[in-house]
This record gives C-alpha cells, structure tokens and sequence, in this order.
C-alpha cells in the first residue's frame, strides 16, 4: 500500500488535496512550521482536520522549526491546542520538542525530519525509541543507500519524490543584511522569486528566501522522481512525499494527481515506460515555468559526494 | 554589590578547550593554558584537511595533556550515511583504552556504537545538533551524555536560562570562524562540490560571492544587486569571526562549563596566541571578579593572528550587515611565525632558536610566552649551528641563537609582523 503526503498551503488546496485522494495532508503555522508553503490559522486546521477524518485521511502539522527557547516555552500550549483539534501526526526536528512530548500529555505521533540530517537507519531506529513512527529520509540519500537503510529500519521512512530540496538554512537575515549593505530597499523576500548563482557557474539556480526562521536556500534544481517511483516500490519505501513550497496554486493539486496516477499503476501492475512518460510529461507542463526538474542525488553513487 | 552577588554565586572556573590539529598543536595549545584539547581521529570526524592523529600520536598527546592536568576529546562529529558506521565500536573502544577524555559527537548512530561498545567513553553533544534550547539539552543528558556544545545561534540571554532550566555542562563557542548556518544543516557543498559537509568534505562554499537575481520565467534573469546601475557588491553569506575576549565576566557568570575555540586547522601561532589571551583573561577574573578590567593588549594580541574582523556572533543580537564580510577585502594584520625558543643562558642572554620561517638581522621579533610575557627585539646578530655568524636564517628547522635583552624561556614563539594594521574599532 503505497502512501502520498502533501503539503497545502491553503485551508482550500488542502480541501482539494484531500478530495484528490491524497492519504495525508502536511499544514502549517509561522511559529512551528519550517518551510511551509502557506500558513494555516487554528480554526483552518481544525476544518481541514475534520474533513480529513470523515474522508478517513490524516493530518499532518509541521512543527518542524529549530527552536530557541522563547518557542520551547509556547511548545506545551501549542501541543495542547494540536490534541485538541485532533491533529494525526507532526514532523518534528527540534529535539526539545520531543524532550517534551515525552510528557503523555503532549504526545503526538512524529514524524522526524531533521531535514539534512537523517541519513542512516541508526539514526531513525534511535529516533523510534524517543517516539518517532516515521522518518523522512534526507535527499542527500541516494538510491543505492536507500536500499541498504530500508530493510534496517524499525519506523517506515518517507521519501521526497516531488519538489524543493531546502540544502541551507541560516539563522542570519542574509538577504536584509545585503540589501542593507547595498542601501537598497528591502522587499517581502517571500512573494518574490529569488535565486543565487555560483560564481563559476553562472547558469545555477538556487532558490533563496527569508522568513522568521532565518534564510534559506534550496537546491538547484526540484526533485522529480516520477520515473523511479518502482525502484522506491521495490525496496518497499512506499510512504512519498510532495512539497508545494514552489508549486502554487491548482497547479501542485495537479501534479499531485499524477503522482496518484502513478501510484494506481503500480498497485495495479500496469506500470510501463510509455505510461508513465505521460504523466511525467504532464508534471512538466504544470511544473511553474521559472524552475526546472531532475533526480538530484537521488541517482547518484554512493562515492559521487564524499 | 556586584561583589557580594559574585561571591554569593560562587564562580565556577570554565575549562578552556583549544582546537588541536596536530600533536605539536596539541602540546602548544596546553603550555599556553588550554585546559583541554579536541582532536580529530583518522575517522569519524568533520575535518578531512586537518592534521588528524593516528592511535600513537592520540596515545602521546593524551600522556602529555594528563601529565598536565588537563583533557583531550575527540571530534567525532559526522554525520553518518549507511555503512560509515563500521569499525566505529572497534575505534571508540580503543581510543577509550587509549584515555580519551570524551568524544564529541552529532551522530545517535555513533553515539549507540559509542555507549553499547566503549562503556566509560563520555560523549559531549556536537554543536552540529544545533541544540539552542533548554530541553534539547535535557532530552541528550537523559540519553547519557555529559556535555552539550550549544549552537552558535544562542544569545547570551538565552544561554542564561538555559544554564537555570539544566545541569548538563554547557560548552559555548567564543573565538574563531562561524558557520553561516545552523551548524549541520548545510549541504551547500554536497550540491556545489560534490563533497559533503556533513562528512569532512565542506568547502565553505558559504564565503563564494554570489550572483542574485529573479527569474519569473526559466532564463529570463533579472539582476538583484550587483549587477543593476551602480551596484557592484555579490552576494554574499560569508561572515566575520567570533571573539567574547570583551564578554568574559558575562561568559563565566552565566555558567558556561567550556570556552570553546574554533579552529583545528589553524596554525600554532594561532593557537598559541588565543589560549594565551583567554587564559589571562579567565584567570584575572576569577582572582579579582570586582577589579577585573579589560585590557589592551588582550585584544591586540588578538588582532596579531586575526584572519577576519571580529564580533560577537549571535551573543548581543541578530548579526546585521556589519558582521557580515561585504565590500573590499579589509587589510588584515599579518604576522608571520619565525621560531621558537629551545634553549636560553640568562648567564649569556643568549637565546637557541629553530627557525620555522625566514627572518634576518636588522629585524624586529617579538617573542612571546605563557602569561602573556611578551617582548620585541630589533636583531643586531644571528649565528648559525655551528657559531659562525650569519645575516639570514633562511631554512626550517635551522638552529640560530641570538642574543637577547629580556630573559625567554624554552617554548617561548617569536613573530615578525609583515603588515601592521590599526586593530579596528569593535563592530
């Protein structure tokens, strides 16, 4: 049984991810949430919640921020009023917050997503013990270690298959600080579209954007792994997973369904080449035309980066 | 009052940990008052392009340090992918045999290997795990380890309430170069290089000058910044370098357990100068809490080895433009470190020096020593090995001796400044 998480950036697109028949739908808010694609306000994630739980989906919250400890002292309210609404899960890569949430009363079933950092099955396995279901996988993991770690792992593990790979996150306001230094104006660094290129490579482009965690940047180009869905099939990593943070709008409710059309095929044994050309076709169309696709590490060998 | 509110709290003296990239480091780092050192294995550690030691070199460095009183860990901070992990049982146990003091370690992986196959090994917590909250500090002594290095990204203010809310020993950095990042959360390398950051590959791609620029529409670049009329500064993330030289008192009254200094790579002179300087300062305070004054010549010191500009980090407030290295590259102080002190007559003044760079009669040298001895000399004569006298000491390791105005001791370094720039005005 193959699972699909995504992310919403609205109360409305995560309506429309959950009629789609998306298993699990990842929200967000600015305190907890690192990365996400659009806030969500309390109420909004209780509606969405509650849809969720009569279609017999789940809902994820991202409460996946490193925190300072002016957000560990808002930690136990912000766990409490998540029971409340009868959140399903959360991600989770501040170890404060689960040195909290081994307090019974503020347990929620985790998700760790420490982001770059889960790399190994060891890992995860010790995460398990503190609480952890499952664990999101680093993208910095290719294949050919996939395959080891997925039969050593106690939790299942969750893949990236679709969107931006953050690879960068600084506390600094980088962006403010040089446009300061530069005299210039500074912008909402969210709504515009940003990127970085390496000095030797002037045709890289990295994403960067600045919020109140700090500043990101993300991988030069998004992950798509439309194509290599059976190879994540084979090794039974059957948990994927979509970020929208660049994909806005009906387009990412889209390309989401492609991934569930990939999904029947593979269920049904119907998977082939040809089909499956034509759903990755179409995932480039819908794909926002300022950013380009590719399997990143996902393919590479495991002596490509050392 | 202030006084009696010390006394009352009873200062705890802090360890002083020096980076120690090679085994002279590591002995250089302790005769100038580090009260410990961290090294990095043959494996397991962040710093592939650091002197790292073998078992041997680990045996002598920890006899040498012991016989002084004071500690060496080890670095063993990757971040493990599948199958790094072998062997790792086999090399905690050995250098726990060996007598390290502690491993320092981001990874549950090796911190499993380390606990199940080496019992009696403390493991401190890397600042790769970016712990900056009380409970992350709980939630790792629960697991069993001794000691957290926080986070980079810790205000001083925080770090209070943290030491409130906790009893883990608390190491902070406070000299040395700084990740942009949240320490461990950073892959630019893997992406830009091929070499991953995680694993002692970084190339610190974080101090390359960037292009910035939007792009509605794939191809279509519209330059932000340099680039558009007028504007020729890069992007830029890479930052000045960290010194709590003028934050002591606050350091030691907030119950930082270790003062941490950045910089296994970095040369003995380095090393040397830093611990010297920190020294001084943590031991005046703890004599005298109440007539403890900063003073000058700590901070030029300081400035003598300095490859960036200096501040305070995160400590004081979000770290602005001002912290961050933009414009022209500053003119930096460069002194380059000539020898050091192997013999001395006070009968003759008569100092045996071997050479570690060139220097020539009609220079001025500073030697300097533990507890901040220093003193300059303009060289009116040099002989060689062999008594014959010479103008230049032109090779390493060569034998000179000299004749000196002020007593040295053995182990004493020397320094000739090549640039001398004004120390800049604190940013």
């Amino acid at each position: 049984m193959i699972e699909l998480i995504a992310t919403a950036e609205s109360l409305t697109q995560g309506i429309e991810l959950l009629k789609s028949g998306v298993d699990r739908v990842v929200v967000g808010e600015e305190v907890f949430g690192l990365r996400v694609p659009g806030y969500l306000s309390f109420e909004e994630i209780l509606e969405l919640t509650n849809l969720a739980h009569r279609l017999e989906k789940k809902i994820i919250v991202a409460a996946n921020a490193i925190l300072h400890n002016d957000k560990i002292d808002k930690a136990r309210p912000f766990l409490r009023k998540l029971k409340e609404i009868g959140v399903d899960q959360l991600l989770v890569g501040d170890t404060g917050l689960i040195q909290i949430m081994k307090e019974t009363e503020y347990y929620i079933p985790y998700i760790y997503d420490a982001s770059v950092l889960v790399t190994s099955h060891g890992q995860i396995n010790f995460w398990k013990n503190y609480g952890a279901i499952e664990a999101m996988v680093a993208r910095e993991v290719p294949y050919v270690e996939l395959e080891k770690l997925a039969p050593e792992v106690q939790i299942p593990i969750i893949v990236q298959v679709y969107g931006a790979q953050c690879i960068h996150q600084s506390k600094r306001n980088l962006l403010d600080n040089y446009f300061r230094y530069i005299e210039k104006e500074p912008i909402d660094f969210s709504k515009r579209h940003l990127f970085l290129s390496e000095p030797t490579k002037k045709q890289t482009h990295y994403s960067i954007y600045q919020d109140s965690h700090g500043t990101h940047v993300f991988a030069n180009n998004d992950i798509n792994l439309i194509k290599h869905l059976d190879m994540l099939f084979n090794i039974k990593a059957n948990i994927w997973y979509l970020d929208g943070i660049y994909t806005p709008g009906n387009n990412y409710v889209e390309i989401v369904k492609q991934y569930l059309n990939a999904r029947e095929l593979l269920e049904s044994y119907e998977w082939s080449e040809h089909k499956i050309e034509h759903l990755s076709n179409r995932i480039n169309e819908l794909h926002p035309v300022n950013r380009e696709l590719a399997t990143n590490f996902f393919l590479y060998s495991a002596e490509k980066v050392k | 009052m202030k006084g009696n509110n010390l006394m009352l709290k009873q200062l705890k003296k802090p360890e002083l940990l020096a980076p120690a990239g090679t085994l002279e480091k590591l002995k250089t780092a302790i005769h100038y008052g580090a009260d410990a050192v961290y090294i990095g294995g043959d494996a397991y550690g962040l710093r592939s392009r650091a002197g790292n030691f073998s078992f041997e070199e680990m045996a002598e460095g920890v006899a040498f340090a012991h016989e002084r009183g004071a500690k060496v860990y080890v670095a063993a901070n990757m971040v493990t992918h599948e199958e790094d992990q072998i062997g790792a049982g086999e090399f905690f146990r050995t250098i726990r045999d060996i007598g390290i003091d502690a491993i320092i370690v981001s990874d549950p992986t090796l911190m499993q290997i380390a606990a199940l196959d080496a019992p009696g090994l403390e493991i401190h917590l890397s600042t790769q795990q970016s712990a900056v909250n009380y409970e992350t500090l709980n939630f790792w002594q629960e697991v069993g380890l001794t000691r957290c290095v926080l986070g980079r990204e810790v205000s001083m203010e925080e770090v209070a309430e943290i030491r409130k809310k906790t009893t883990v020993e608390i190491e902070a950095f406070i000299h040395g170069a700084m990740c942009i990042s949240y320490s461990g959360r950073c892959t630019l390398s893997n992406h830009m290089a091929f070499r991953d950051a995680n694993r002692g590959g970084c190339c610190q791609s974080c101090r390359w000058k960037y292009g910035l620029f939007e792009m509605t529409e794939f191809g279509n670049k519209t330059m932000v910044g340099a680039g558009e009329e007028g504007i020729n500064e890069p992007f830029s993330m890479s930052a000045v370098d960290l010194s709590m030289i003028e934050h002591i008192p606050d350091i030691i009254e907030n119950g930082i357990d270790s003062l941490k200094i950045e910089g296994r790579m970095k040369s003995i002179h380095y090393v040397s100068t830093v611990c010297n300087v920190y020294r001084q300062a943590i031991d005046s305070y703890l004599a005298d809490p109440e007539s403890y004054e900063l003073k000058d010549e700590w901070l030029d010191e300081l400035w003598k080895v300095a490859q960036r500009e200096l501040a305070t980090g995160f400590f004081y407030g979000a770290p602005t433009d001002k912290e961050q290295l933009f414009g022209p590259r500053r003119r930096m102080p460069k002194y380059s470190f000539v020898g050091e002190v192997m013999a001395y007559n006070p009968d003759t003044q008569i100092a045996t020096v071997r050479q570690r760079n060139k220097f020539k009669v009609g220079d001025t040298i500073e030697f300097y020593g533990p507890g901040m001895r220093h003193h300059e000399e303009k060289l009116e004569a040099l002989w060689n090995e062999e008594g014959v006298s010479i103008e230049v000491a032109p090779h390493a390791m060569q034998i000179i001796t000299m004749e000196v105005s002020q007593a040295v001791q053995i182990g004493d370094m020397i320094r000739k400044s090549l640039l001398s720039v004004p120390r800049k005005v604190k940013i």
